[in-house]
């Protein structure tokens, strides 16, 4: 892919939102189990439709996946993966119990899960909005329990057509010294990313 | 006490964490709602003293609910609970008839302090 000097602000852009988000998000997170949460630098980059399997290692890996409208002032998807190892402990910090059985989720679980994707996307969300003044919201988070590859072909077969370049963020970090990753993909309209740009004063 | 208090959120976790935080503080009078028509159905029906409201929610979400609960009732006490703790969405609850935003987490002391503060 070639890269003019206009693309170029706009991929640096895109990676500080990254960044900024993704502090955002894992503050909320240590402060939602109230725990030490230590981040490593996330790592960012553009990957297009062909290459999202390959981005992310392990398709086969059976993870949770949060899909979450983006809409208002910028519209877009956000795609949440968290290791399933990390959802099984904040159901014990949190409920008292650590996770068995993944197919077996009550209510209870399930509303848990979807808030720490809620509270993480939303902090992300907010830091975009009060860097650029613009009003943003997100959906209630679609919660699926499946091997990665499944779940990114949902926005695969949908938004092909609507999304050309993807923004992957991944995450590491520990809580209570265990290594976490996640993974988050953010589509974002060519139209969005340009209004947001603009507040920056980014043309 | 005796005071009644809605909690509205869809997440049950969430609904959990409040009510537990409440009912150790002796509050026993607590209804739930797991979205914004709900809340105005569960509004009118119990007249709550207070309402703690969550804005991301399926079918109506919270600022709607808000809007629909101090259309009924102008003198309504509802204070919002939300991850989307972004100024234009603090600044629209407020204008809307919102006492006070508690941006999501939360400890369930600022939910405690809320309570006093509004129930006095
Ligand atoms: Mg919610």
């Amino acid at each position: 892919m070639s890269i003019n000097r206009n693309e170029n602000s706009k991929l640096d852009f895109l990676l500080e939102i990254g960044n900024i988000g993704s502090g955002n998000a894992l503050t909320s997170l240590a402060e939602f189990i109230d725990r030490r949460v230590d981040m490593k630098a996330p790592r960012l980059e553009f990957v297009d439709f062909n290459e999202l399997f390959g981005s992310v290692g392990g398709v086969e890996n059976v993870v949770s996946g949060f899909l979450i409208n983006v809409h208002g002032d910028v519209n877009g998807i956000m795609l949440f993966l968290l290791q399933n190892e990390l959802a099984s402990e904040v159901c014990d910090i949190l409920l008292g119990s650590k996770l068995i059985d993944l197919n077996a989720l009550d209510e209870l679980h399930v509303s848990l899960f979807k808030e720490i994707a809620n509270i993480m996307a939303g902090s992300y969300i907010s830091a975009l909005a009060e860097m650029t003044g613009l009003k943003i919201t997100t959906s209630v988070p679609d919660l699926a329990i499946d091997m990665a590859g499944a779940i990114l072909s949902v926005p695969l077969i949908h938004f092909e057509n609507v999304f050309g370049q993807i923004l992957l963020i991944q995450n590491s970090f520990s809580v209570d010294l265990k290594e976490y990753n996640s993974s988050i993909f953010f589509f974002l309209e060519d139209e969005s990313i340009a209004k947001l740009m603009k507040q920056f004063g980014i043309e | 006490m005796g005071k009644k208090i809605l909690i509205v959120d869809d997440a049950a976790f969430m609904r959990m964490m409040i009510k537990n935080g409440l009912t150790q503080n002796g509050f026993t009078d607590i209804f739930e709602a797991g979205d914004g028509q709900q809340a105005l159905d569960m509004y009118q029906a119990e007249r709550p003293d207070l309402v703690f409201m969550d804005i991301t929610m399926p079918n109506v979400d919270g600022i709607q609910a808000l809007k629909n609960i101090k259309a009924f009732d102008p003198a309504a006490k509802v204070v919002m609970c939300s991850a989307m703790g972004q100024e234009a969405m603090v600044v629209e609850a407020i204008e809307s008839g919102a006492l006070d935003f508690i941006v999501k987490p939360f400890k369930i002391d600022r939910v405690l302090q809320t309570v006093s503060k509004v129930l006095g």
